[in-house]
């Protein structure tokens, strides 16, 4: 990811803060225990809570905005707990995905699809816990892939 | 000058406070709850390497050996503020000495520890002159019936049948330099502490390089080889109510690093920072001269997960992302927080807090070193020297 002066916009920043979710954006010192608590980032080291922040704040406005990582949040709020600035970055992806959204840098269905997914996973998730816990007394190698097949009848 | 004065804590600002007042002829009290002088200060280790790297360490067994020589300084350990009346120019004071142990009668023979079953007699700090009975573990202290120590003595220093003495003093000025509590990381649950026997504070790495010649701390022949340091614990931390740097932990941090490579030069050092705060005389220097030797990964870990070796959850930046890597020593900086005191002593003198918790002074009532805010070594003797030289301008100015 390059920078281009040129192309920054230093507005945009004061319009994330003027956002429900954005307040706290400025207050961040960038100390990085965002990212290293966060799930997604563990899986992905792309999305990085750290950098998306930087990125606000340098005003890389469309390259944000247009980014699918921002839709890569699972909303755990692990970073909103760690977080010594209280910056709530949970808040701010959810600032940044209306912003996407009104922009019209993405289609308003797109967020509720998200959403959509998202029950799922859960649903999944908890299947796959209980179907492993039939075993918990004595567990066996753990085959995820084992697993997902046994819940959704592959 | 013919005046009194009351030195509350016998850290390095209170030394400092006691030693420029007796200097101007002010005769001082110096009152200290604990069983010695120094403050947290005298549990700290030289950091010198192959030259001094001024870590002020030594500064506190120095003003100690002053204070004691210093024959207008009555030190009065085990020593509370009970009550303080009156106003600038002329404050009453009482003051409560718990006076099972002696000072004045222990030689320091030993005969007590001996005996102790619960390992509850030590030495405050490697300064002491007197041993001291550590309350919260002595169980004649809880109740029980229990004084072998008592019997053990050869000089009839311990005696639990002696009372509680209540002294009345009359003073000119009160100079509050009772300094803070140390950040309790336990607060952090996520970085480990007090669940990995080998995460530990800064604070007690100082003692453990304190108390041995090389790097084994934990005695068990496993020299700790791969060190990481984790800054920021508990300072810079709005969430836990401290929204401010500690001034000290970047210094000592690095200071101390520095002394477990030159004790043992195939120690590897990485430093989990924000910002390194290279404030103070000489501290641009040191931190140039490590900043070869250690690796330095601009992240705050998130989470410390424990085994053989412990395991760190950080985002490096440049490239590198989402991380984790292995340690065997997790050594967390943690910082300097208001004494939980100083509720009470802002009660017990009519003083306010700050946002933060330290204390503000008042006329008459004057706060130094780390009660007032962050300080070090150096800057908190200095801080209480500065104080006790602005009371005495004060007190010449209303005595005319």
């Amino acid at each position: 990811m390059s920078v281009t002066a040129t192309r920054l916009d230093p507005k945009f920043k004061y319009e994330v803060a003027a956002h429900p979710g954005g307040e706290e954006i400025k207050v961040c010192f960038a100390c990085g225990v965002c990212t290293a608590g966060c799930p997604v980032s563990e899986i992905d080291p792309a999305y990085n809570p750290r950098k998306i922040i930087r990125m606000v704040l340098l005003g890389m406005r469309e390259e944000l905005l247009k980014s699918d990582l921002l839709w890569l949040c699972v909303n755990c709020y692990t970073c909103t707990a760690h977080c010594p600035q209280n910056v709530k970055f949970t808040n701010v992806i959810g600032a940044l995905r209306d912003m996407a959204v009104k922009e019209g840098y993405v289609h308003p269905r797109f967020s509720g699809d998200v959403d959509e997914i998202d029950r799922f996973i859960q649903r999944l998730r908890r299947d796959m816990v209980l179907a492993a816990a039939q075993e918990k007394d004595a567990p066996t190698n753990l085959d995820p892939q084992g697993l997902l097949d046994q819940v959704t009848g592959k | 000058m013919k005046a009194s004065a009351l030195v509350i804590g016998g850290g390095p600002a209170g030394l400092g406070a006691a030693l420029e007042l007796a200097g101007a002829g002010i005769k001082v009290y110096l009152v200290e709850k604990e069983a010695a002088v120094g403050g947290w200060g005298a549990r700290y280790v030289c950091k010198a390497t192959d030259k001094c790297r001024q870590c002020s360490a030594c500064l506190i067994p120095e003003k100690i050996q002053e204070v004691y020589q210093q024959p207008l300084v009555e030190i009065l350990t085990n020593t509370q503020v009970v009550g303080v009346e009156g106003e600038a120019g002329s404050f009453q004071v009482r003051l409560q000495r718990e006076q099972t142990l002696d000072p004045a009668l222990c030689n320091a023979c030993g005969k007590c520890l001996e005996v102790c079953p619960k390992g509850a007699i030590d030495r405050l700090n490697p300064w002491a002159a007197a041993y001291r009975i550590d309350k919260e573990k002595c169980v004649a202290f809880a109740g029980e019936d229990c004084d072998l120590c008592a019997r053990a003595c050869p000089t009839g220093a311990i005696n639990f049948q002696r009372p509680v003495v209540n002294l009345d003093a009359s003073v000119e000025l009160v100079v509050a330099a009772t300094g803070h509590q140390p950040f309790d990381a336990r607060r952090k649950y996520r970085l480990g502490y007090g669940r990995f026997p080998r995460v530990i504070t800064g604070l007690e790495l100082e003692e453990a390089l304190n108390e041995i010649e090389g790097t084994d701390i934990f005695g068990d022949g496993r020299k700790p080889l791969d060190v990481a340091f984790i800054q920021c614990v508990g300072s810079r931390d709005v969430q836990e109510g401290a929204a401010y740097c500690s001034r000290v932990c970047c210094k000592y941090a690095l200071r101390l690093a520095g002394l477990m490579r030159h004790r043992e030069p195939e120690t590897q050092v990485t430093f989990y920072y924000m910002d390194i705060q290279t404030g103070g005389k000489g501290f641009a220097e040191v931190y140039q001269e490590c900043r070869d030797d250690f690796a330095f990964v601009r992240g705050i870990p998130a989470r410390v997960e424990g085994g053989d070796r412990l395991k760190l959850h950080f985002d490096g930046v440049s490239g590198q992302s989402f991380a984790t890597r292995e340690h065997d020593l997790v050594v967390l900086s943690v910082g300097i927080t208001p004494s939980p005191d100083n509720a009470e002593l802002a009660r017990l003198l009519t003083l306010n807090r700050d946002e933060h918790g330290f204390l503000k002074g008042r006329e008459g009532i004057y706060v130094a070193g780390t009660a007032a805010g962050p300080r070090d070594i150096s800057e908190s003797l200095a801080h209480g020297m500065e104080t006790a030289a602005n009371a005495i301008i004060n007190l010449e100015g209303r005595e005319g």
